[in-house]
């Protein structure tokens, strides 16, 4: 267990240091920062792009046309058999004369237009099911249970998960493409403080072979040089968080026509839930990465 | 508290460091270690420092067998130890008090235990008025104080000192084998590994001469080229 007074030795030696290699140090905290800003950017997105699946799941969903011979209580046991199934958040049954109703309330039309096309006292809008998928993922499964179990009691089902199914592999792509973006600049920020920090152990083999030989234990010459990725590390991630904070919120209070477009349907997730969620993962991020390259820098230099 | 059996260390390359050593070095001695460059001398401290192992034969230091100490082990057995080498090894970007007050953080020294202990030690080297001065800004003498205040300062039983008025004026190598006498009449085993002819000549104290890695001669009380 780490005494207080060894801790606080190692943070002021760590301090010290970061500052003696200003330059380098500075280098390093740009490097992590740039490393961490690209690393929340593809974060938010994929966690935009599912946040934007979840409320479609809640206005897409698709519709179950029921066969004019139907009788009720097959109507009945089928709206039972699709409530039970997995994966259906909502189900509704409309009528034809509700159906009707609604459409000529969103036309904006009265009876007059009905009558105008011959179609007085007649409805040629079937019985229907709307049905609401918790998870859009499931759309294609719980649409293929609904064929299997409706069996002649379903006339066709309409479906509108095109923008869904895009949506889902576009998200897909995103996380992959994260992980490569990620993977590759997490390289690029231990190689920058491995050499950082092998500038200062270079600078201080000396110092490490007189700390040796007066029995200096191997983590005691290490810690500060963790403590110093450490710092590097927290502070890169702290950059970085406040950039992504001011771009983040800026992007989502700008008029882009592309948010009105995109406003019909689906909205980003507001900066108040946004900026924690990065915060959480970028700071551990900078951390891990402060410590990883600093353990590896140490490592070869412990030998005397 | 130093005894080396039959101990032979052969280097990767073939070449000899030592060949066949056995010796005794008793508690409170005063001993110096004297022979020409490639006589074994430095291979002698570096397998008393544990910072390498003998080819063959054992070391022990009180009472410890260093073949047996683990890896984790040595921090804590060098800590029994002060070193002193030719080049000082201070550490330059810390003044005199922190050089010394270093050896005590490493051993987990309370705050109290520094304030109270690095000033003492300082004063008996004669730097209590340059504690705050860096390396840089002493003399070679004035850092070879530093640097066996250093070593003293956590009350260690044996004393290595490599050359350790290698680099002094004779007045100031002087100075600073007084300071190890004193050491020494403190209780703790001193062994010195030196060239300075004159200064073993005058102190007549024990002396082991290495040659070609064999221990040619040991004398109780003996000058540099004495003979048995």
């Amino acid at each position: 267990m780490m005494k207080f007074r060894s801790f606080r030795y190692y943070l002021k030696e760590a301090i010290t240091n970061l500052f003696r290699n200003g330059v380098m140090s500075t280098v390093s905290v740009l490097t992590v920062a740039s490393c961490i800003f690209m690393f929340v950017l593809m974060f938010s997105l994929a966690v935009n792009i599912d946040f934007m699946l979840h409320q479609l799941s809640n206005t897409l969903g698709f519709v179950v046309v029921i066969s004019d011979d139907a009788t009720t209580a097959e109507k009945e046991a089928l709206y039972a058999q699709i409530i039970d199934a997995p994966h259906v958040s909502d189900l509704r049954y409309i009528p034809a004369d509700e159906g009707l109703r609604n459409f000529m309330e969103s036309l904006g039309a009265d009876d007059g237009l009905f009558e105008g096309l011959g179609l007085h006292g007649s409805n040629p809008l079937p019985h229907i099911f709307e049905v609401r998928v918790g998870d859009p993922r499931y759309m294609e499964m719980v649409v293929r249970n609904i064929v299997a179990i409706g069996g002649e009691t379903v006339d066709e089902i309409n479906e509108q998960s095109e923008l869904v199914n895009g949506l889902i592999t576009f998200n897909r792509g995103v996380r992959i493409a994260s992980v490569a973006v990620v993977a590759v600049f997490v390289s690029i920020s231990v190689i920058i403080i491995i050499n950082t920090i092998k500038l200062t152990v270079n600078n201080r083999k000396t110092e490490i072979g007189i700390m040796k030989y007066v029995g200096a234990t191997d983590w005691f010459v290490r810690w500060p040089f963790i403590i110093e990725g450490i710092l590097i590390g927290i502070i890169g991630a702290l950059a970085a968080d406040i950039i992504f904070s001011y771009s983040y919120t800026a992007f989502i209070n700008s008029d882009f026509r592309f948010f009105e477009i995109l406003g019909e349907f689906a909205a980003f997730r507001p900066s108040s839930e946004m900026l924690p969620l990065v915060s959480i993962v970028a700071l551990p991020t900078g951390v891990a990465i402060g410590a990883v390259a600093s353990l590896l820098s140490v490592r070869k230099y412990l030998k005397v | 508290m130093i005894e080396l059996l039959g101990v032979t260390k052969i280097y990767e390359n073939g070449a000899k460091g030592v060949l066949d050593l056995s010796l005794k070095i008793e508690k409170g001695e005063f001993a110096f270690v004297v022979g020409a460059s490639g006589s074994g001398k430095s291979t002698l401290i570096r397998m008393l420092l544990k910072e390498l192992d003998p080819s063959e034969g054992q070391i022990f230091i009180n009472g410890q067998n260093l073949g047996e100490l683990t890896m984790k082990q040595i921090p804590y057995f060098r800590r029994s130890l002060g070193v002193v080498f030719q080049d000082f090894r201070l550490l330059k970007n810390k003044t005199v008090y922190e050089n010394v007050a270093f050896a005590m953080q490493i051993v987990e020294a309370s705050s109290r235990e520094i304030r109270r202990n690095v000033p003492a030690v300082l004063s008996m080297v004669g730097l209590q008025k340059k504690a705050k001065a860096f390396p840089n800004q002493l003399s070679g003498g004035e850092q070879q104080r530093t640097a066996l205040a250093r070593a003293i300062v956590n009350k260690p039983a044996l004393l290595i000192a490599d050359e350790p008025t290698g680099n002094l004026d004779p007045a100031t190598a002087w100075e600073i084998m007084g300071i190890l006498e004193d050491i020494n009449a403190r209780g703790t085993t001193v062994v010195v590994v030196t060239h300075a002819k004159d200064i073993v000549d005058q102190m007549q104290k024990r002396v082991l001469t290495l040659n070609n890695g064999v221990l040619l001669k040991d004398i109780d009380q003996g000058g540099y080229n004495d003979e048995v």
